[in-house]
């Protein structure tokens, strides 16, 4: 059998796809599923960061692109899901180190080996987002309910179908129900009606993503945050699962004031 | 009977004959064949289909072909009753001769090229004729004719009809445009955007104004 490989874009930057690739990923592992991310920005890698696997990183994507290394001397196990690794980025070259070709060829190995590859897409849609999605069988799409990255994503869509990557998903992050509520902020209807793809994930904005990242701990490690059930159920209907969508209403108990706090850590 | 598709050219245009009785699905590769060069770029060509009978189906390959060729289609020469009522229902000029087609209306303005699914943001569809849009045309998404445009769905992007200076209108079923031209009219409908409502809508132009009335 081989593996799926899932390619995680946006067009649109700082959405948080890395943060998507990361967690989706740990949760994946974490029921059983030997899974390996990639890391496909090549001169601005971040998931080797968001994984807390920095220290850790030796070889990169571009090593075994250019036959320095074998694919499995590249691959960082992680400390505490056993079955998850990492591929890094290159950080000291570009996008242009690598060809489509050469990244088909690296997932094709990899979906050999593991169960899950997810692939962190770049920012843009140029050479970077192409040679992303070039090996992925699924495309999942990151947005925010926020005009400009929901106007991206819709490009983004258009071009994985014009490159005959037709199965995608979408995931609406960094919702904030009480903005919703006010009619300042997309609902998630909005999204899926301009841009008419099959929903997988609603993530509430949670100020644990920014301690979590800057910590290298992926907050689907955390039993208590909304968001880390978020990803935790994106990973559980990828494989199959009729999961109920989050009553996101729920941080209202903490109160008003208590999120605020949250928000600007008093 | 005739086994070959013959070309020759008379006064109102290149007159293309297809032997009557050879399959369709021959008839058109041999069409394409014959059509796909250069040197029709542009050219108005009639159908001469004589006495034989095509159903929808066949019209409708036949329309997938012509949207690749560099030609556009005049009308039809059909001396079939049935398939003559048929392509006229579809809005071909069809004549019993050749010459008979010289004083109809373009024919460009009477087809229709066709699109299933949505118009996404980046993406630009062209048409020297009509566009029917069977889906949405989404922000920064742009549909160019130089006939009329309908949208079967939500126009929220940018659509621009008539663009020969044509008359020409735009329909469609939700109406939230980017903005829209008809030949030199430009509206984005800004006075009126508080309003607009999710109901069909066309828009034309009537006394030098761009008009939107609902359906």
């Amino acid at each position: 059998m081989g593996g799926i490989a899932i390619v995680i874009t946006s067009g649109k930057g700082g959405v948080g796809k890395t943060t998507t690739t990361a967690n989706v990923g740990i949760a994946l592992s974490m029921r059983n599923k030997k899974v390996a991310v990639v890391d496909a920005d090549i001169g601005l890698r971040n998931l080797d960061v968001v994984l807390g696997l920095e220290n850790r990183v030796v070889y990169n994507l571009v090593d075994v692109v250019e036959g320095t290394c074998n694919v499995k001397q590249a691959l960082i196990r992680h400390k505490r899901a056993e079955n998850l690794y990492l591929l890094p980025a290159a950080q000291a070259r570009t996008k242009d180190a690598v060809t489509s070709d050469q990244m088909s060829a690296v997932v094709a190995d990899l979906k050999k080996i593991f169960d899950f590859v997810l692939i962190d897409s770049p920012a843009g849609i140029e050479a970077g987002f192409r040679n992303a999605a070039a090996g992925a069988d699924i495309a999942l799409v990151v947005t925010t309910p926020e005009v400009s990255a929901v106007r991206d994503a819709d490009r983004i869509i258009g071009l994985l179908d014009s490159m005959g990557k037709k199965e995608h998903s979408l995931i609406i992050n960094r919702i904030r129900p009480e903005m919703v509520a006010e009619g300042n902020m997309l609902d998630v209807r909005d999204v899926i009606d301009i841009l008419s793809i099959k929903l997988i994930g609603i993530v509430p904005e949670d100020p644990e993503i920014i301690i979590s990242t800057n910590k290298g701990e992926p907050i689907v490690m955390d039993n208590n945050s909304l968001a880390g059930k978020a990803f935790t159920n994106i990973a559980r209907r990828i494989l199959g699962e009729n999961v109920p969508w989050l009553k996101l209403e729920e941080r209202r108990k903490k109160g008003l004031f208590g999120w605020l706090k949250d928000m600007w850590g008093r | 009977m005739e086994r070959e598709v013959k070309i020759k050219g008379i006064k109102s245009g290149i007159v293309t004959g297809i032997p009557e009785d050879i399959p369709w699905n021959i008839a058109i590769s041999m069409l394409e064949k014959k059509l796909n060069n250069e040197f029709f770029a542009n050219s108005d060509i009639i159908l001469d289909i004589g006495n034989r009978e095509i159903s929808r189906k066949e019209i409708t390959i036949l329309f997938e072909l012509l949207d690749t060729l560099p030609v556009g289609l005049k009308g039809f020469v059909s001396l079939d009753e049935k398939t003559h009522t048929l392509l006229k229902k579809y809005g071909f000029s069809v004549s019993r001769s050749a010459e008979g087609l010289q004083n109809k209306s373009n024919s460009r303005y009477e087809t229709w090229k066709r699109i299933e699914g949505t118009i996404r943001s980046g993406q630009k569809i062209e048409s020297d004729s009509n566009i029917l849009i069977i889906g949405d045309v989404n922000p920064d998404g742009e549909v160019s004719a130089s006939g009329s445009i309908v949208v079967l769905g939500s126009l929220r992007g940018i659509a621009r009809a008539g663009i020969r200076g044509e008359v020409a209108f735009i329909v469609a079923i939700r109406l939230f445009p980017q903005y829209v031209t008809i030949g030199k009219y430009w509206s984005d409908f800004s006075k009126e955007k508080e309003k607009l409502q999710e109901k069909p809508a066309i828009i034309f132009i009537e006394d030098e104004n761009m008009v939107l009335r609902y359906l």
